[in-house]
């Protein structure tokens, strides 16, 4: 069982050849078993389907629009251009849709203990660095079109950069970074630089080490969710169907289905633009779009002030998830046999429904230090709690049934 | 009620939607874009139902 777990970091043992450990090193696309065919393995196929669709009608939307003229054109593209309401509106509902499936998708994996095996560990962390850059894009996204939410967000980064530890100890460094995020202050030279990072940068980024963790999950073949290494007999019987044309058919038809029920929402609720920078929009609260409402939130209950409190825990999450090949040492995969590891993800689970939530009903109102820390403490006992209370009913089970 | 009987239903309710899809379509008015929208869902449904329906009748899953 240890052995299927541990780690490989020589990585050029990825491509030797004459290998044959299970999944198929050897072909690029693995033929798959029945018993693959379950939606909880196929939470990536739709997240490749999410940025399919994304590329192609941010392609179209592209044609568009003009980077000196970002809200007229959005306007332009709902009201004069043919379809261009409901592609603008399906662009962004998948976007929310990648955003939901990232989540699904990497607790799935969270919770399995995927992460751990010969390359999986590099498999995991470029997919906490996807992650980021999917965040990353859709923030972009919504500050293109120059409304009044979406210049607050940016002034918001713009104010995050410079008082954050890196503006205050290399000021010219910040500089720099605020420069590539708004040029040189003018709407189109703002959002010309925006546009460039979404559609280009993190875009192409996306694109190139998404493919690469594709590529590492077609050689370390899905994640055996069987604590049962020595049964021969279970792996003798199965057929493997090969990747075309089935794996093809399902991957395909599933993301169709996937993209139908996208376009059916979108048509029957189609976007309304939030009103233009600049205009008169007394009563407006500006609050972010729901996937930041956390860490929106997360600001507002830090206790220690924005920059020193709130920004390096949204860093130290991101750093923890990022090492948790490295942090989880148990030497099991079953989620009840990694008790802490599983804590760790039912708080932030917890915290990230509590803190959207919560932001949604007072946003932008600071939290005292007293409620915060009971927030804190509350839900760290309660998944200590279940995950431990569990984990004794478990062995309970078994006691019982032996 | 034959699974080859059901995939012959899906395939004429495809051509049927697709009708009405080039009957919206060809009277081009701006806000039929939803109504567009929703019968060209309706149809990759189907037609991923119908593909559906044929790996499980060819006894993948």
């Amino acid at each position: 069982m240890e052995d299927d777990l541990k780690n490989d970091y020589n990585l050029m043992d990825a491509v030797k050849e004459g290998e044959t450990p299970p999944g198929s090193y050897n072909i690029a696309l693995r033929s798959v078993t029945k018993k693959e065919f379950r939606l909880d393995y196929w939470t990536g196929s739709f997240l490749m389907a999410c940025l399919g669709y994304l590329a192609i009608s941010g392609v179209l939307l592209f044609y568009y629009f003009q980077q000196g003229n970002p809200y007229g054109s959005t306007q332009e593209i709902i009201n004069n251009v043919y379809f261009g309401h409901l592609i603008l509106t399906s662009h962004l509902y998948t976007a929310y849709a990648m955003v939901i499936i990232v989540y699904v998708h990497m607790f799935r994996n969270y919770f399995v203990g995927a992460y751990k095996g010969r390359f999986r560990w590099i498999q995991w962390m470029l997919g906490v660095i996807l992650f980021i850059l999917v965040y990353v894009e859709a923030v972009l996204g919504y500050l293109l079109s120059e409304t009044y939410i979406g210049v607050s967000a940016l002034h918001v980064m713009e104010l995050l950069v410079e008082r954050s530890a890196i503006g205050r100890l290399l000021p010219a460094l910040s500089n720099w970074i605020v420069s590539l995020l708004i040029g040189d202050a003018t709407t189109a030279s703002t959002v010309g630089h925006l546009l460039a990072l979404h559609v280009a940068v993190i875009g192409g980024l996306i694109v190139v080490i998404a493919f690469l963790h594709f590529f590492l999950f077609e050689k370390s073949g899905p994640f055996n969710l069987s604590d049962r290494k020595n049964d021969k007999t279970v792996k003798k019987d199965e057929k493997h169907y090969p990747w075309y044309p089935v794996n093809l058919i399902y991957t395909l038809f599933t993301s169709f289905i996937f993209i139908a029920i996208i376009l059916i929402f979108s048509a029957l609720f189609m976007q309304i633009l939030p009103p233009a920078y600049g205009t008169l929009g007394y009563g407006y609260t500006p609050f972010p779009d729901w996937y930041i409402m956390p860490v929106y939130k997360l600001m507002d209950l830090a206790g220690y002030g924005l920059t020193t409190g709130g920004v390096p825990l949204v860093t130290f999450f991101f750093i923890s998830l990022l090492f948790i090949p490295f942090i989880d040492r148990y030497k099991y995969k079953a989620a009840l046999d990694r008790p802490m590891i599983t804590v760790f993800g039912v708080f932030y689970l917890i915290a990230l429904f509590i803190m959207g939530l919560w932001g949604y009903s007072q946003p932008g109102l600071t939290q005292t230090r007293l409620l915060t820390m009971a927030m804190w403490w509350g839900i760290t006992m309660v998944s200590l709690f279940t995950v431990y209370a569990m984990r004794f009913a478990k062995k309970d089970l078994v006691k019982n049934e032996s | 009620m034959k699974v080859k009987n059901v995939m012959y239903a899906m395939v004429v309710l495809q051509f049927v939607i697709a009708f009405f899809m080039w009957y919206v379509s060809l009277s081009a008015v701006h806000d039929y874009q939803t109504i567009w929208t929703i019968l060209l869902a309706l149809e990759l449904i189907l037609l991923s139902l119908l593909f559906m329906i044929y790996l499980r009748y060819e006894g993948v899953f």
